[in-house]
């Protein structure tokens, strides 16, 4: 039985034992390079081994550990997901660091230690295994964020991160325990059979709906959707570039995983309370998201508010509250991974040719096309699929968010989307006119390794040809957006 | 024939060329000149593939031919569903004949990047097509939208001093105006359960939702052809962008509205159009007249041009919402001859800005002593624009009033201004160029190279033929815009 239970979380396990050994070795090692390729190594191979283990795991539906954890196709879908994104995470941040010298074990330690936490708080089936997953991640990134430490912005990020962070863990747990309070229950399966009970609803609405919006917010903030974002921008310039990398995919991705799987599993019968919630914020994330990005002048900022916006859409898809909404989120998720990540192994080839530094400031690429036309290409590429024009992949995510939207008949949703999507094709065009238009020529210097090419490469050429295969993707998708 | 899928063939070759154009060695001396090769054997097989399709195409069927269905996505029920008739024939045939003269047109020019120039053109060329063929709205909806990506590139690296601020307007302007369309193709997807197009044409939609439909496509095609309150990106697009981009906007871009109403709108909300009728009527007559006067005080060559296509383009929606053999005919014709002359015209203005690098009227005059031949050359095309007999512009307009007499005669009165004005700012742009004395700016200017003549002949030629054979062209389109009335 027990052994059982250890099977189910194999990928978990393998992550857990391999940052640890990760910590130990760090502990022996001086930090000349060799040692520190060697924990590379170490991380790609145990982040594999996790993976490999993740894929294979055909047992569905079964709980563990008290019925803590549940295994479904559904989270299966998002470890995978999370850990290809965290694989690549490490291969483009190993130059980075490198560069700067400041490339110690301890990052690899908390890349792992924060999948770990995102992964165990996807296979949650339990409030309490739900924020222990979700603090264990949190307290990775708060460092993470800060890990330039002769930095100034990465330190203020750092802090930033954390205060506003560890309030909104605050306001997750309060949340939280208001719920068991009234339910006395735990376990989601156990929560939502309460709630079903009408007349028991009706007559702690009060207690119920704060607990509900507390622990709703909580969610809101690690999403970065208006109204919990402000610190997005901040945290997202300050931290190192793989880091912001890491920032816009991974833990995002958990927590709309563990949103849809929250609202839907414990909370199904509060649907309708729970759309309107969802209705007003991607309406006002979609909207901030779009605007405010057009003055900004950094490449990172940008890039935190164009999030926003995203996650707006894919609150979208969440509010539809219906299977083909659940499937146009997951396709969006994989296709944002690829595209954002795409975008950030290119910013992480661009330096100035002077003191070496990594180019951020957005009118700094200029002259990109003389120097290297393959990145400004795949720039171009990725952009243009970020503002969902067609033929490229981006161009499906955002079809299938409206398809799920028009369905439900939220017409409104679906026209301020559209506005909103033509508003952010404005600043995604504007980096495209700096890179391609702009006369003036930037002293730029690229380097471009070969895992960079591999990815890079692998990521525009599967936007420009993802219709060839939609298919196929969208019927694997089908397969795994089945919560319960 | 038939089994052979010959429409893909027409996107196939273009994205060869692409590729063999992305494998091309950089450091080669000649690579320039190979690109340019490569990319006019391209386009020129795509020539010759459209008009072997056009021997192989059953003038007496007016259903769709050469079709192709083959699942893209199945869990929607998107096919790649494709196939022409006689109303996208002419369209495809006009792509596959510009898209090469661009190229030959730049061939003895040093243009900086020149590759990805060509590599524009080609994706230019793939799109179009692929907009023109499609049967399937989502499929057609990624074409019609991704032809803005070349275009905005073609507009931002090789357009004049305020390129930038021109690519955005056009970009934004059809990116909004074709996201509505996509609501509106989704909601026809709901409602009817599938994106193919001729069971789409079985159904009949409530007169609410038509009415909302006809909007949502309407502010597309309309932003497109660009009818009169939504022109404003246009002058702005043409006189920045480079010749050949002009080129292929006037020629082809701005004739996707005027697709898009013929192949959607009119067939699929009889009764909104109906509805809207007047309201296209009045936009129309407004841009007639009220463009053609802001034409006449133009002092910049390409947007005179330009603010010219918009009035003609006016024509064209009184054509085709007049919804009368005769207006219809006169719309489709219109357009294809436009696209030939208005190409031309550009053509013209782009030889002659090319050689002085001037875009005011004011700054040239008597070049007709300095350059007789694209004085002569440029006079046709004139004619042409003004509807002059004997050009295919004659037959077009003339056609159309015809369709708009039947309708309305105050209404043709109105439009028939058109042609006066039109003749007025065409006669005074030719007349300030070319006549008077000569000025000391062009003292050194060269007249028309052989490939400018060869060009410019062909067109012509095309311009002549159809004016006084128009039946060439009819005896395409005939039966389906036939068909269209009778539903």
């Amino acid at each position: 039985m027990i052994l059982n239970d250890f099977n189910l979380l194999s990928s978990e396990i393998i992550l857990l034992f391999t940052s640890l050994i990760i910590l130990i070795y760090g502990i022996f090692i001086t930090d000349d390079e060799k040692s520190i390729k060697n924990i590379f190594y170490l991380t790609i191979f145990g982040l594999f081994f996790s993976l490999y283990f993740a894929l294979t795991f055909d047992q569905f539906d079964i709980y563990g550990f008290n019925k803590l954890i549940l295994n479904t196709h559904f989270s299966q879908f998002f470890k995978v997901l999370i850990l290809i994104g965290s694989i690549i995470v490490c291969f483009i941040s190993y130059n980075y660091f490198n560069h700067l010298g400041i490339l110690k074990s301890e990052y690899f330690f908390l890349i792992l230690l924060s999948c770990l936490g995102i992964i165990i708080m996807i296979s949650s089936s339990s409030i309490l295994s739900m924020y222990i997953g979700l603090e264990l991640h949190s307290i990775c990134l708060y460092i993470l964020a800060a890990y330039r430490k002769d930095y100034l912005k990465s330190a203020e990020s750092g802090v930033k991160y954390f205060i506003l962070g560890a309030l909104s863990s605050g306001i997750l747990l309060y949340g939280l325990s208001l719920i068991y309070g009234i339910t006395g229950a735990t376990d989601f399966i156990e929560i939502s059979n309460k709630l079903k009970d009408v007349s028991y609803v009706s007559n702690n609405i009060l207690i119920i709906s704060t607990g509900f919006v507390l622990v709703l917010s909580g969610l809101f903030f690690k999403i970065a959707a208006v109204p919990f974002h402000m610190w997005a921008p901040d945290v997202y310039e300050g931290s190192p570039t793989p880091v912001t990398a890491f920032f816009t995919t991974i833990p995002k991705i958990g927590a709309i995983a563990i949103l849809i799987k929250f609202l839907n599993i414990p909370f199904e019968s509060l649907k309708d309370y729970w759309i309107q919630i969802l209705y007003i914020v991607s309406i006002i994330s979609m909207i901030l998201g779009s605007t405010v990005a057009i003055n900004q002048k950094n490449i990172k900022r940008l890039l935190a508010y164009s999030s926003i916006n995203h996650m707006g859409f894919i609150i979208l898809g969440i509010l539809t509250a219906n299977q083909i909404g659940i499937q146009s989120v997951l396709l969006y998720l994989s296709i944002y991974l690829i595209t954002i990540l795409g975008i950030f192994s290119c910013l992480l080839c661009i330096k100035d040719e002077k003191n070496g530094h990594y180019l951020e400031e957005i009118n700094s690429f200029s002259g990109l096309l003389k120097k290297n036309p393959f990145l400004s290409f795949s720039l171009a590429v990725l952009l243009i699929s970020l503002a969902g024009i067609p033929p490229m992949a981006g161009f499906f995510s955002k079809l299938y968010i409206l398809i799920s939207i028009v369905e439900s008949k939220f017409y409104l949703l679906a026209v301020i989307a559209v506005i909103t999507s033509v508003i952010s094709a404005f600043y995604y065009l504007k980096i495209i006119k700096v890179i391609f238009f702009d006369t003036s020529e930037n002293k730029i210097f690229c380097e471009i390794t070969f895992s960079f090419k591999f990815f890079i490469l692998s990521s525009v050429l599967l936007t420009i040809f993802f219709l060839f295969f939609a298919s196929e993707v969208i019927s694997l998708i089908n397969k795994y957006s089945i919560i319960i | 024939m038939i089994n052979i899928p010959i429409l893909s063939f027409l996107l196939i070759f273009p994205l060869v060329g692409i590729f063999v154009i992305f494998l091309l060695n950089k450091k080669d001396e000649k690579y320039n000149k190979k690109v340019k090769e490569i990319g006019l054997w391209t386009t020129l097989i795509n020539l010759i593939f459209s008009l072997i399709i056009l021997y192989n195409f059953d003038l007496t069927e007016s259903s769709f031919q050469f079709v192709e269905n083959i699942p893209i996505i199945d869990d929607l029920g998107v096919y790649y569903y494709v196939g022409i008739d006689g109303i996208s024939l002419p369209f495809i045939l006009l792509t596959t004949f510009l898209i090469p003269i661009c190229i030959i047109s730049c061939w003895n020019k040093t243009i900086k990047d020149i590759n990805y120039l060509i590599i524009s053109f080609l994706t230019i060329e793939l799109f179009l097509i692929g907009l023109f063929i499609s049967l399937d709205l989502f499929i057609f909806y990624i074409f019609f939208e991704g032809s803005l990506i070349p275009m905005f590139f073609i507009i931002g690296i090789w357009g004049g001093t305020n390129r930038t601020y021109a690519a955005y307007k056009f970009f934004l302007y059809s990116l909004f105006g074709s996201m509505l369309l996509l609501l509106g193709i989704l909601t026809i997807y709901f409602y009817t359960g599938t994106s193919n197009f001729t069971l789409i044409n079985k159904v009949d939609f409530p007169f609410l939702l038509q009415l909302w439909l006809f909007l949502s496509f309407f502010a597309s095609f309309a932003v497109k052809l660009p009818m009169w309150p939504f022109h404003t990106w246009l002058p702005d697009a043409h006189v920045e962008a480079p010749t050949e981009g002009s080129v292929i906007l006037s020629g082809i871009l701005l004739k996707l509205g005027g697709y898009g109403f013929l192949r959607f709108s009119l067939p699929l909300f009889p009764d909104a159009v109906e509805f809207f009728t007047p309201f296209i009527f009045f936009l129309s007559i407004t841009a007639i007249i009220y463009i053609s006067l802001i034409a006449l005080v133009q002092t910049d060559i390409k947007k005179l041009i330009a603010y010219s296509s918009v009035a003609h383009m006016g024509f064209v929606t009184l054509g085709i919402f007049s919804r009368n053999i005769e207006g219809l005919h006169g719309s489709m014709f219109q357009m294809i001859s436009h696209g030939i002359v208005s190409a031309a015209l550009f053509l013209c203005a782009g030889s002659l800005i090319e050689r002085k690098e001037k875009k005011n009227i004011s700054f040239y005059s008597g070049l007709w002593k300095k350059m007789p031949f694209l004085g002569s050359f440029f006079f046709i095309f004139i004619l042409g624009g003004i509807a002059f007999p004997g050009t295919t512009g004659f037959i077009g307009e003339f056609l159309i009033l015809v369709g708009i007499f039947k309708v309305k005669f105050y209404l043709a009165l109105l439009a028939g201004t058109g042609i006066i004005l039109s003749a007025a700012y065409f006669l005074r742009l030719y007349g300030r160029i070319f006549f008077g004395n000569i000025n000391s700016n062009i003292s050194s200017i060269s007249d028309l190279n052989n490939y400018e003549i060869a060009i410019f002949s062909l067109l012509v030629f095309l311009v002549i033929l159809l004016g006084i054979y128009p039946d060439l062209l009819i005896k395409i389109y005939e039966l389906p815009i036939n068909k269209l009335i009778i539903n």
